[in-house]
């Protein structure tokens, strides 16, 4: 089972590699290197969610707050852009760690709306604090990454580096998940209160998987900020972190691949959406798209509730399959 | 080892432990009985941390034990099972039991996401004691199994197996024979004896009175939140108050 | 007879849990269902509910009332009432609300009859008059058994079928509402009831059927299986200790 993983997870490293080779189109490119950020995003959204079984309508808030970190720093302040994009992860993950205590103690719908109203407000703080973000019209002069003598400027580099930190955050991830430490979290999103009485400290570990998932929107968030090398307030809102949420219960929640399916499911869907809605109906404005992602979502959940990638599990009778039970007298 | 003190716990007027005062020795095995109602599942939840007492001291090996977390006292080493069961129903029977061992790694958050070397042999490692364990209690054929796919009387045997991977000190048991038939209980019954021959302690709640006979040391009986009467079973069996508050007049 | 059931087979996921079973219920009976953790006692009082599909096999009313696969609001109406295993109270809900609710789907067409009906169960089980406010799930064990078994009665049920009534309670409390079932009969209820306290569950009972692995492997009359060796040794646990209390559990 463990190498067959390892066989497919190699696979499709190879493809990737050799994606580029074949697809010369700049907007191909440019649509899978988005894939990837929102990938790194829902991975991380995904063992909030699908593991630890605490949601987050807030994602968009890491994932801006990070590339406005990496826009200022390396824009106002004039820091290296490797430098920059170090503290982009960095500030979500401490923004995550000051509020997730709190915000955690919520349970499933408060906890929805709590992050709701966190995403809202770091929208919000974007638009209004014009001085630092720019404001509405966005946040113009990020100069382009840059390591060592080596200019990143076109969408192939850009794709590459991106999928290679998808892949290394797919095998944290992976190994996270297949660990004592996955164990618990599924064990904390089963009966928290066994998890406690097992020595599992569940606050603590909540936070922590709190912390993991803003510093990788941040992350994505910082490499978003210098591939576009512009960012403005609209991306980060909260139809976005409904977005990610879509991506990571489309694609799979708990498992690690899904996220990264729902990424290319969602994005794929709102392009293609994009093209082929003005070819059936001509006069219908953007938003129709939205029609079609809730339609996708109500089938998904009616039919694979758990998600594209999710083990099929029975439904409430089957899971509860009787076994022929040995006579414990006969042992 | 644990001592309990004047223990007490209201909930809203309502007195649900008043004043309880027992203690239990190492290596023993304790049957708290009594109607129900009278307290016995509160004073699990106080000893585990779940709720805060109001008034009163539990001491583990002279470790007062009043203001610490679940987890806190999970990690003295004090494990137990629930009377409603709460297992971690999408996990495997065997995945469950490796949770319970969760305080004896420390392979810690980032150090899972490295893999450093050892961890997945400290897996493997893991998951056969886990089945050992399930052994013990007859479940080793369902080890692969998902938890919910067992019938109830077996879920309570899983809950036990997973309270014991902590290698405990202390194990409470919640009422680990209901949903048992007696020769299920009779089975249960010796593996908590040949437990005990390895040095554990029990406390348990049990209403089938057959089995706490079968396996108490000593016995205290609980009515209204209090301690009305405490012994050996023989003495608690002929004990006047104890027959009118629980066991009932003989039958011709 | 109130119920025949001929071959009778279910299966939960992949697993055949009972095996072309065949059985009747006569009026006014009372028949205990004995056996091991997973041997199909809970699938077979779900089945008949309604709660799942037979494969084969067909379940019966009164001759005429063909219940299989029903879904289990329909086989309500029809006269069986389950008291299902850990009771499944609406724990946030009243006493009086979880009896009322036993009653569903009679309380546009018998409206004037539940008063008395509510009485009854009052009657049987007093201490719930007291309670008749108070959130289910703040009663103790006992008596959220017989609330259970109230909300059953509410749906006036001609076959009660009982899931572990005695699971979690004291010798005391277990005696009464063994007194409570057998006065029942004498009413003329039918009543299967699944027991793993199978001393207390003969006692009362007519009839009993020990399952294993999803087939009837042991019926006969209660006082037949009583003096059965296997019986005695796997299910009475006779080989033990205590005989006493044995008894204070019948």
């Amino acid at each position: 089972m463990k190498h067959r993983n390892l066989i497919f997870f190699l696979v499709v490293l190879a493809c990737f590699l050799a994606l580029p080779l074949v697809i010369k189109s700049g907007y191909f490119l440019g649509i899978l290197v988005i894939v990837g950020l929102y990938s790194i995003v829902a991975i991380g959204l995904g063992l909030l969610l699908g593991y630890a079984g605490q949601v987050s309508f807030g994602q968009a808030a890491f994932y801006g707050v990070g590339a406005y970190t990496a826009a200022i720093l390396s824009g106002t302040y004039g820091w290296p852009p490797l430098l920059a994009l170090a503290a982009a992860p960095v500030i979500p993950a401490a923004v995550a760690a000051v509020i997730g205590r709190p915000i955690l103690k919520l349970r499933a719908h408060y906890l929805v709306l709590g992050t709701l109203g966190f995403g809202i407000l770091v929208y919000i703080l974007l638009k209004e604090a014009v001085g630092l973000t720019g404001g509405p019209s966005g946040y113009t002069g990020i100069p382009y990454f840059r390591a060592g003598g080596l200019v990143l400027n076109s969408d192939v580099q850009f794709y590459y580096l991106i999928w290679c930190l998808v892949a290394l955050t797919l095998l944290g991830a992976w190994n996270l998940v297949n660990s004592r430490i996955g164990r618990a979290l599924r064990a904390l999103h089963g009966s928290e209160l066994a998890a406690q009485t097992a020595g599992i400290d569940t606050a603590r570990l909540k936070l922590k998987v709190f912390i993991l998932s803003a510093f990788l929107a941040g992350l994505a968030g910082g490499l978003y900020a210098f591939y576009i090398t512009f960012v403005s307030p609209s991306p980060f809102d909260f139809h976005a972190s409904i977005l990610f949420v879509l991506m990571v219960v489309v694609g799979g929640a708990s498992t690690v691949w899904g996220p990264v399916l729902g990424a290319f499911v969602v994005v794929g869907l709102g392009e293609f959406l994009r093209w082929a809605v003005p070819l059936v109906l001509p006069k219908a404005g953007g938003e129709f798209e939205i029609i079609f992602f809730g339609a996708i979502l109500v089938l998904v959940l009616l039919f694979r509730p758990e998600g594209l990638l999710g083990h099929r599990r029975g439904g409430r009778l089957e899971s509860k399959v009787q076994k022929e039970a040995p006579q414990p007298c006969s042992r | 080892m644990l001592e309990v003190r004047n223990l007490t716990k209201t909930f809203g007027g309502l007195v649900a432990v008043n004043r309880a005062d027992f203690t239990v020795s190492s290596g023993e095995i304790l049957a708290v009985i009594g109607p129900n109602g009278a307290g016995k599942t509160t004073i699990f939840n106080l000893i585990t941390g779940i709720l805060a007492p109001d008034k009163g001291e539990i001491k583990f090996q002279n470790r007062l034990l009043n203001r610490m977390k679940p987890y806190q006292i999970a990690r003295l080493g004090i494990s137990r099972t629930f009377q409603n069961l709460e297992l971690f129903r999408t996990m495997t029977v065997a995945e469950n039991v490796m949770v319970g061992a969760y305080t004896r790694d420390t392979t810690g958050f980032i150090g899972a996401m490295l893999r450093r070397p050892g961890t997945s042999l400290q897996d493997q490692e893991r998951y056969a004691e886990a089945v050992e364990i399930l052994r013990g209690v007859g479940l080793a054929d369902y080890a692969d199994e998902q938890a919910d796919s067992l019938p109830f009387g077996l879920q309570r045997l899983l809950e036990i197996a997973r309270a014991l991977a902590s290698r405990p000190k202390l194990v409470l048991l919640d009422e680990p024979a209901a949903g048992l038939n007696a020769s299920e209980s009779q089975a249960l019954v010796g593996v908590l004896r040949s437990l005990q021959e390895q040095g554990l302690t029990f406390v348990l709640v049990e209403h089938d009175m057959t089995t706490v006979m079968d396996v108490a040391d000593r016995i205290v009986v609980l009515n209204f939140g209090s301690v009305i009467a405490s012994g050996a079973p023989a003495e608690i069996r002929s004990n006047a108050e104890v027959i009118r508050a629980y066991l009932g007049e003989d039958e011709p | 007879m109130l119920l025949s059931v001929k071959d009778l087979s279910v299966y939960r996921g992949h697993i055949r849990v009972l095996n072309n079973l065949e059985f009747t219920v006569g009026e006014g009976e009372i028949v205990a269902v004995l056996g091991a953790n997973g041997a199909g006692k809970s699938t077979l009082v779900g089945t008949l509910a309604g709660l799942y599909p037979p494969a084969t096999g067909e379940i019966i009313l009164q001759d005429r009332v063909v219940l299989t696969g029903k879904p289990p609001e329909f086989v309500v109406r029809a006269g069986i009432s389950l008291v299902p295993e850990h009771r499944q109270l609406f724990g946030g809900l009243s006493v009086y609300d979880n009896l009322i609710l036993g009653s569903y789907h009679r309380y546009r067409r018998d409206r004037k009859e539940l008063p008395e009906a509510l009485e009854n169960v009052f009657c049987l089980f007093p201490a719930l008059r007291e309670k008749k406010n108070k959130p289910a799930q703040t009663l103790s064990g006992g008596l959220q058994q017989m609330l259970a078994i109230g909300r059953g009665l509410m749906a006036d049920p001609r076959l009660l079928l009982l899931d572990e009534p005695s699971m979690g309670l004291a010798p005391l409390v277990v005696r009464e509402i063994m007194t409570t079932l057998s006065h029942l009969r004498t009413k003329g209820h039918t009543i299967i009831l699944v027991e793993q306290n199978a001393r207390a569950a003969l006692r009362i009972a007519d009839r009993a059927w020990v399952l294993e692995r999803g087939r009837i492997a042991l019926s006969g009359s209660a006082a037949e299986l009583l003096q059965d060796t296997r019986v005695q040794t796997v299910y009475l646990g006779n080989s033990r200790g205590w005989s006493r209390c044995n008894q204070t559990n019948g």
